[in-house]
């Protein structure tokens, strides 16, 4: 009877306003600021552009409040939002937003030429035409950071404009705090606290003893998740899982064999515990629409037709040290070896440029879901391939996918989710098409308010 | 009467209305089944061709058959021939569809060579809700952000209020005066509240209405809105912003902020401008300290009913504030509506008991527990803001159905 009661109490909860205070313990798997996709980028630092709410919203403005083209998209100028200040009390100016720009193109390479300032505006100019600079913008990559002014022996806490800032850090926990003049609204939560997770955590166990809100897991573990109970939020087709060619000497013919001997299937339904979606094709049908286009069926015969008599050399496989990325670089190996291939699997090494790496890369890239245009452009940008930027036509667009990936340097696989369980005390979650968590407008339930929080309120 | 006089005309009138009713469900498919029919004559030219549709997309299947039918009607007029099997060519027609759009793609199969045409087109707002059925309340649409076809991206609505002259909308970001006429809602004013920032991430507003007008309160911003009464054009509003920390009035009632105490008045509160509440300062005074709090209502008596922001429902009746029985499943929004039913007076609250949608639900006050006087009315989405009318006699509520579709409906009573 009580228990019945207990249940009924959880069913009759009402919905009530969020609630201001507490902190969101979070338990993520990789570094939470410096991962390419990290879980508290978006929470620290905004973009001139942000995604949508989701795949069918419109990109929204940011930093900038408006754009526009010109010269066939060479040239573009964004006006910056006036009174956004960073966290500390510093205004954002073109000035600052260009010296960040030009930061991000150190470490990655970027699509335009030049940045320059104009008055309370950046313009960018590109060698190329740039149609999908605005929604590149949006990407983590070129998130606007506050560079320090001096150079200093200790490493500054990053700065940026976003809901909170980051109050301390060691290798295993961040601690981020509330930003009370966020131009977007001061976050619900007074605080949050990333961990990173240790091999053998136990989701339950850290739910229900209010150790965690929110833990990331893989989309191997989504099934066990739900059959426990827990509360998973997913992110679909937030990664996609592609098998780079790299080899530039094995022949067409034996690139075509590799890519038809992949058993996807397999791949999906053991691997990801048919928690992944089947795909040939480098965007989600979410995305394009035309990805049935693609075959996904694995073709044995086509494969051993399309290597004949050739024998090929053996082959290097390399994958992420994660438990589901090896197992499905192995499970890969043993496709390509029924086709005649021999293939040994070995770790990835980060860093090394395409002439160093392995024959074979399996890959797990983050896909932008803000455009198909922009989510193809940074895809090939990720794979190191140079293509025209395709065009917004959905034909012409298919086509030249359909081109590109007849050279068979690259093998789409399968779309992965990304997922996490969150605890009952954590409402109003949502996660951004890319998968990651916007915290800012998550708040906690009456229990773990902290009383404080509201008398300091002005 | 003409079913008993003549069966065979009632029998004809039928098959007209069916016709009638079967051509206009697929009128919304004739743009796009052309537009491909054109350009799969482009790429075949005329000749014969076997055609099989295939349907990857949400559009029901009971209406796969009918865009089949025009594909091939446009098709002939283009000068492609449906054909058997005995035909070399091949059109594999599939109804596809992205998060954001339809698209339509054919291949078209000449021999080994297959070529390709898609169109894409916008997706329809979905279908209309089916209407629904102690004291019965009522739900009446009173605007949809979806009617307009072109507004795709709608920013949280915060209140609305009816006036001669237009809707007025109060939005996170600026006003909106939005007419109606044949063709549905047409925005024909908006005005930016001036701000490039926002305070809190639960935006909340108020219009009160004024003669030939209206005042808007935001968090940090007051607006006056006016219009020509000699025009009732829309385009003659002339809308004045400027940063304010007035407190803000309790009820949307014209000219009805005097005295709480006498219980006819509402009075006003100051609204914490970076979060989503009321300070619990009320002017005047009603004589007791008030928490901070998420709704408040006036009941005749005087007796006010607060909705805390630690979740409690307290009455203040006379002095001292007494918690109210039978409040565990309301939700933060709350507001009282004078309806003659019953004891001519019931609060409505919001309660959900599924995450995704909330219903309203009509309570009086007795002694000191509030209890449920209608059934639940299903909201069809997150009540997101709930004032008593002017008027009193009814409430408006806005449903968030979507994080880019808002609702603003009137919700009435109906005496048993």
């Amino acid at each position: 009877m009580l228990f019945a009661c207990s249940l009924c109490a959880g069913v009759l909860q009402a919905r009530t306003r969020p609630r201001y205070g507490g902190t969101i313990r979070v338990l993520v798997d990789t570094d939470p600021l410096q991962a390419p996709n990290g879980a508290a980028l978006r929470l620290v630092f905004d973009g001139l552009t942000q995604p949508g709410i989701d795949l069918e919203s419109d990109l929204q403005p940011a930093l900038a409040l408006r754009w526009v083209s010109e010269n066939n998209s060479h040239r573009w100028q964004f006006w910056l939002r006036p009174g956004v200040v960073f966290q500390d009390g510093a205004p954002l100016t073109a000035v600052a937003v260009a010296a960040s720009l030009n930061q991000s193109c150190r470490m990655t390479a970027c699509p335009w030429s030049g940045v320059h300032i104009s008055g309370q505006s950046v313009v960018f100019i590109g060698e190329s035409p740039m149609p999908n600079l605005p929604a590149m913008l949006a990407r983590p990559e070129f998130l606007i950071r506050e560079l320090p002014a001096t150079a200093s022996s200790e490493t500054p806490l990053p700065i940026g404009t976003g809901p909170f800032r980051v109050k301390d850090g060691t290798a295993a926990t961040i601690r981020l705090e509330a930003n009370e003049d966020c131009w977007q609204g001061r976050p619900f939560a007074d605080a949050v606290e990333f961990r990173l997770a240790h091999a053998n955590r136990d989701l339950w166990a850290e739910l229900s003893t209010g150790k965690t809100d929110l833990i990331e897991i893989a989309p191997s573990e989504i099934r066990a998740a739900r059959q426990r109970q827990l509360r998973v939020i997913q992110a679909p087709d937030a990664n996609l899982l592609a098998l780079e060619v790299n080899n530039p000497n094995l022949a067409p013919q034996l690139r075509a064999a590799i890519a038809l001997s992949v058993d996807r299937a397999a791949l999906q339904q053991v691997i990801f515990q048919k928690q992944a979606d089947v795909s040939a094709s480098l965007l989600p049908a979410a995305l394009s629409g035309y990805s049935f286009l693609f075959p996904t069926d694995r073709d044995l015969a086509g494969a051993l037709a399309q290597r004949g008599g050739v024998n090929p050399p053996p082959l290097t496989l390399a994958a992420d040290a994660g438990a589901p990325m090896q197992l499905a670089a192995q499970r890969l190996a043993l496709n390509l070896h029924d086709a005649g291939f021999t293939v040994k699997v070995v770790p990835l090494i980060p860093g090394l440029n395409v002439t160093q790496r392995a024959d074979l890369v399996l890959r797990s890239l983050p896909v932008a879901g803000i455009s198909p245009g922009a989510t193809l452009e940074w895809t090939l940008h990720n794979l190191e391939i140079n293509a025209p930027v395709a065009p917004a036509e959905p034909v012409v667009a298919f086509l030249a996918e359909r081109d590109l990936l007849a050279q068979h340097t690259v093998v789409p696989l399968l779309f992965l989710p990304r997922a996490w369980v969150a605890s009952s005390r954590l409402r109003d979650l949502h996660l951004e098409a890319d998968g990651l968590p916007d915290l800012a407008n998550a708040s906690l339930v009456e229990g773990e308010l902290a009383r404080t929080s509201v008398e300091r309120a002005p | 009467m003409i079913a008993k006089s003549n069966p065979m005309r009632l029998f004809l009138l039928l098959a007209v209305v069916l016709a009638v009713r079967k051509s206009h469900a697929a009128s919304r498919w004739d743009k796009p089944a052309a537009d491909l029919a054109v350009r799969i004559a482009e790429i075949l030219g005329p000749g014969q061709a076997q055609i099989a549709v295939a349907n990857r997309s949400t559009v029901p299947a009971s209406e796969v058959p009918g865009i089949r039918r025009q594909l091939e009607d446009e098709l002939r007029a283009h000068g492609v021939q449906p054909s058997g099997a005995e035909s070399a060519n091949q059109i594999r027609i599939t109804l596809s569809e992205t998060a954001r759009e339809r698209l339509w793609v054919a291949e078209i199969a000449e021999g080994s060579q297959t070529r390709y045409a898609m169109v894409s087109f916008a997706r329809q707002a979905g279908a209309s809700e089916a209407p629904r059925a102690a004291i019965l309340l009522t739900r009446k649409v009173v605007w949809n952000s979806s009617e307009p076809a072109d507004s795709p991206g709608q920013s949280p609505v915060l209140a609305a209020l009816e006036t001669p002259s237009g809707l007025v909308l109060l939005e996170r970001d600026s006003i909106a005066i939005e007419t109606t006429g044949a063709s549905g809602w047409h925005e024909a004013k908006r005005v930016n509240l001036g701000r490039s920032t926002v305070e809190s991430r639960d935006p909340r507003g108020m219009l009160v209405p004024g003669t030939n007008g209206f005042t808007a309160y935001a968090a940090g911003t007051q607006c006056q809105g006016k219009y020509d009464a000699s025009d009732a054009a829309a385009s003659e509003w002339t809308i004045q912003c400027h940063e304010s920390d007035d407190p803000w009035p309790l009820n949307s009632e014209p000219g009805n902020e005097g005295n709480l105490s006498t219980g006819a008045a509402n009075g006003r509160c100051f609204f914490n401008a970076s979060r989503n509440f009321y300070t619990g300062t009320l002017s005047p005074s009603p004589g007791a300290n008030l928490p901070p709090f998420f709704s408040l209502a006036v009941l005749p008596g005087p007796r006010i009913v607060v909705g805390g922001i630690d979740g409690k429902v307290q009455m203040l009746d006379g002095p001292s504030l007494k918690p109210l029985a039978g409040t565990r499943d309301w939700g933060s929004d709350f507001a009282a509506i004078h309806t003659g039913c019953g004891s001519g007076t019931q609060i409505l609250a919001s309660s959900s008991g599924e995450a995704e949608s909330d219903s309203l639900r009509a309570y009086e006050i007795d002694a000191e527990e509030a209890v449920p006087v209608s059934g639940p009315l299903e909201m069809d989405g997150t009540v997101t803001a709930l004032w008593t009318a002017p008027g009193g006699a009814s409430a408006l509520a806005v449903i968030r159905k979507s994080p880019t579709e808002f609702e603003v409906a009137r919700v009435a009573a109906l005496c048993p």
